[in-house]
């Protein structure tokens, strides 16, 4: 299960622009982290995937927040049991 | 002067302080005063991050969450005037300042900002600035 996760996040790396990634479980811990993604964001990125779903409470849908800045951003999405976060770089 | 009401798609607009209190609003955003607290406390999130650091995550992550909404504590994530609201010289400073968080549903999307220690905030619809942007 783990080879199959890291071969994900590996993927996900090799694409273009990404610098980190990070998976974390519902708990708010963190299963994996690459690049400059670190384990001790993983409970913030879980928390800022929670409130996000709160500021529509009519939509059900998991929304995708993307924090950006002026050299790159990250993009954060919950899906049922884990959330995931990458970094990019412009 | 922001000329909102000219953003491709948006359905309402707010302008809120770091406090959560808001300023002004429109459309689908008028006195909606739950969207301001999720925002202003999805705001407070604090993410460093050094996009610059290649190999090591940065280490001055604090992790802090300040979801009490003070009205004296300042935005975490946010990217201040001139730099100097952190105050200091530390991680938190030297890493990374969020200046836009966008939240995206399937529909409609919140666009959040922070300039001038306010917070401008603008609901918008996927579809119609989608269409907007490829012509």
């Amino acid at each position: 299960m783990e080879a199959q996760l890291e071969d994900q996040l590996n993927a996900i790396m090799a694409r273009p622009g990404v610098v980190g990634v990070t998976c974390v479980d519902k708990r708010g811990l963190c299963l994996s982290a690459k690049g400059i993604a670190s384990p001790n964001m993983s409970g913030v990125l879980s928390s800022i995937a929670d409130q996000a779903r709160k500021v529509d409470p009519a939509n059900s849908s998991s929304p995708i927040v993307r924090l950006e800045s002026d050299q790159g951003y990250c993009l954060v999405q919950k899906r049922s049991d884990f959330t995931l976060g990458i970094f990019k770089k412009y | 002067m922001v000329h909102v009401e000219k953003v491709p798609g948006q359905k309402g607009y707010m302008v809120i302080q770091e406090d959560g209190t808001i300023l002004s609003s429109t459309g689908e955003l008028s006195s909606n005063e739950l969207t301001s607290n999720q925002i202003t406390s999805l705001m407070s999130h604090s993410l460093p991050v050094d996009f610059n650091t290649s190999s090591s995550p940065t280490a001055g992550l604090n992790g802090d969450v300040n979801g009490s909404g003070e009205a004296g504590g300042h935005l975490n994530v946010s990217f201040s005037p001139g730099g100097s609201s952190n105050g200091g010289s530390g991680d938190v400073a030297r890493g990374f300042k969020w200046n836009r968080i966008t939240v995206q549903f399937k529909d409609e999307s919140y666009v959040a900002c922070l300039s001038n220690r306010r917070i401008h905030v603008v609901k918008r619809d996927n579809a119609e600035s989608a269409a907007t942007s490829q012509q």
